[in-house]
């Protein structure tokens, strides 16, 4: 199927030598945000929850609640709630979505206020904490810089290991103390390991194929559904 | 637009007190203040997406879409045919606005399993041979917001079930740019990602890549609108809107998905064993009848025609059956040609409504066989009865069952699905 559908397009793509240019490794390693849970992906760089603390406070707190509890953005830390990343198989998501997206602009003030239940109209606010965080603001220019380098520009790499490790940390899932880097945080073992459906023996999501009933888990259909006979066109149609 | 949203608030003020009696008057003194947040602190019991956890009930309710910035739904209520027109085209940002692209300087890299990492321009891509396929396009949330303590706060089909639109797509068939760059064997999965503030990505199997994904820069005639992914996005046809990257930028080839925070968190689905399901990829068959529908009135007994769309992320549309009895009748509604694969198929079925009380339903039929299951059919897939929804907090993902609107004798339309006639 596949192998077919690869020679009717072959078959129908004209001469594209001069279309599209090669990418520079350089290019490919300043684009390229993407962490995989082998670790492939991770640069160097290294850092504790002890670390992480104080760079929490200053640049996550405000949107995150202090201990990571949740506040206006989503509860990180705890085991049991619902974070970003500690109730995932892999840690690695944990530091890929901190480079690439964190510290994240904050939501217009009404989507804020709408967002925590509160009535557009009525008076912030009763935790205390302020509407905005006081510190740089993710804007359009600091998304250019990430996408054009790879660099955040409000956090180093070193940073992100210890954000990650502190997240885990809070989370019971590693000591104060414990060094995240490229070699440990792919290592982690995060407990929520086989909460997830499908997962194949080896660990891995099992590979799709379209229209394969093996890769199907638990349609949302009627147990009544059953294959048309052959040669069944649509019931009623009207032109 | 001020207005409308104390509207919503004053809506969902009073679903709040209904609900607070439906689970036994478990209210809390924030209520006072904040009325979803009230909802949110009941044990209630939570399914979808988020995690499960008995102990705690601190979820927020999801609250993408008309209240979101630029986010809208599409008015389905007031939809006729099947094209959905690009300003009435649903946008769902997850916070992250829509970025401002300069398309003259906008590339596309393609790189990881490939034997010529490659970088192509917006104007090298449309140079290549172009499709245009007609697909919807349908969030994996849609609909979802099926308990009490969500959908009190929607009142239209837009609101329910506005996070679908269908268009005729131009572009380039994924696979012309893979074979340009030449793939390589360990390659098993494709991960495209986003310009936008959080670099959006999911994974989609490189099967699909083969299969019919496409490159796209035009919506319906036009250049993409920028909501929709201006100047180049990823069509995954008939998978859950959130794998058709919007703004993309990259495409990375992968021996394994890269888990990415989306992937693992919102667009999972815990169902009550504990377990998240995850990668569901294609949406299942589903329909809804948009006229009449929810916060419709009809003026009196009359003639009129019952109209709706249905879709699969499957396939196209076998048979339509509306039921005007809850249920109890069915009848073959006619389907308007063309009828499309992994798209809208709009159809209609006359009916005289005599006056008295009525609910009105669709089921749907796609060409693989599959069925659109009724609620109980649904809530039984998820372990569950029917009136666990009620009390269920959180959006569910692929929420496809067949939705009942009840119209009262004065011909005023409502969301039928809890009325205790339509719960079997």
């Amino acid at each position: 199927m596949v192998l077919l559908s690869c020679v009717a397009a072959l078959a129908q793509t004209p001469d594209v030598k001069d279309i599209g240019r090669a990418a520079t490794p350089e290019e490919v390693q300043a684009w390229d945000l993407t962490v995989l849970p082998s670790g492939q992906g991770l640069p160097p760089g290294k850092g504790t929850a002890k670390e992480g603390a104080p760079v929490f406070v200053k640049k996550c707190a405000m949107c995150h609640g202090p201990e990571g509890e949740g506040a206006y953005a989503s509860r990180l830390a705890g085991g049991q709630g619902r974070p970003v990343g500690t109730k995932g198989p892999f840690a690695t998501t944990i530091w890929q979505y901190i480079r690439r997206a964190m510290p994240l602009y904050p939501l217009s003030p009404n989507a804020m206020k709408l967002r925590s239940g509160l009535d557009p109209n009525a008076p912030l606010e009763p935790s205390g904490a302020p509407l905005y965080p006081s510190g740089a603001l993710w804007g359009f220019q600091d998304n250019e810089v990430l996408l054009k380098t790879g660099v955040n520009p409000h956090l180093t790499f070193d940073e992100i290991y210890a954000l990650t490790a502190f997240i885990l940390y809070k989370s019971g899932i590693i000591t104060e103390d414990t060094v995240m880097d490229q070699e440990t945080l792919p290592k982690v073992e995060m407990p929520n390991r086989s909460g997830y459906i499908p997962m194949g023996p080896d660990g891995k999501v099992p590979e799709w194929k379209p229209r394969d009933p093996k890769t199907r888990i638990e349609p949302h259909v009627s147990p009544n559904s059953k294959p048309l006979p052959a040669g069944s066109g649509p019931v009623n149609v009207v032109p | 637009m001020k207005s409308n949203r104390r509207q919503f608030l004053t809506g969902a003020a009073k679903g709040t007190a209904l609900a607070g009696l439906t689970l036994g008057g478990i209210r809390s003194a924030s209520a006072q203040t904040s009325p979803y947040y009230a909802l949110t602190k009941t044990p209630a019991r939570r399914m979808g997406a988020g995690y499960f956890d008995p102990g705690r009930g601190d979820v927020q309710p999801e609250f993408w879409g008309d209240e979101y910035p630029e986010g809208r739904k599409t008015p389905l209520g007031d939809s006729l045919g099947i094209i959905t027109p690009n300003r009435e085209m649903f946008v769902a940002n997850h916070q992250a606005p829509t970025p401002n692209i300069d398309a003259r300087k906008h590339t596309l890299l393609i790189h990881g399993l490939v034997d010529r990492p490659m970088v192509f321009t917006m104007d090298d891509l449309k140079r290549l041979p172009s499709v245009s396929r007609v697909h919807y396009l349908a969030c994996a949330g849609n609909g979802g917001a099926i308990g009490l303590a969500m959908r009190r706060r929607y009142t239209t089909v837009q609101q329910m079930y506005g996070w679908a639109g269908c268009a005729e797509w131009t572009g380039v068939p994924l696979s012309t740019v893979l074979n340009m760059v030449g793939v390589q064997k360990e390659a098993k999965w494709i991960v495209p990602e986003s310009v936008d503030g959080k670099k959006w990505s999911m994974s989609s199997p490189l099967a699909k890549a083969y299969d019919d994904a496409m490159l796209i820069y035009g919506q319906n005639g036009e250049l993409l609108s920028p909501g929709n992914g201006y100047p180049l996005r990823l069509l995954v046809p008939g998978f859950e809107g959130t794998r058709n990257i919007k703004w993309l930028r990259k495409l990375k080839l992968t021996d394994q998905p890269a888990m990415s925070k989306h992937e693992i968190n919102v667009y999972s689905n815990l169902k009550n064993d504990g377990k998240a399901r995850w990668y569901q990829f294609a949406m299942e068959v589903g329909g809804i009848i948009t006229f009449p529908s929810a916060a419709q009135k009809l003026p009196g007994p009359a003639s009129y025609e019952i109209s709706g769309v249905a879709w699969s992320g499957g396939g196209s549309i076998h048979r339509v059956e509306v039921s005007v009895d809850g249920g109890r009748t069915w009848k073959d509604a006619q389907l308007q040609a063309p009828v499309l694969r992994k798209a809208f198929t709009r159809f209609r079925l006359p009916w005289r409504w005599d006056g008295q009380e009525a609910v009105l339903m669709s089921r749907s039929t796609d060409d693989t066989g599959d069925i659109q299951p009724s609620l109980a059919e649904f809530s039984k897939i998820w372990r569950v009865t029917p009136d666990a929804w009620l009390t269920s907090v959180g959006t569910v993902q692929h929420f496809n069952a067949t939705q009942p609107w009840r119209i009262d004798r004065d011909g005023n339309v409502t969301n039928g699905m809890w009325h205790p006639s339509n719960n079997t």
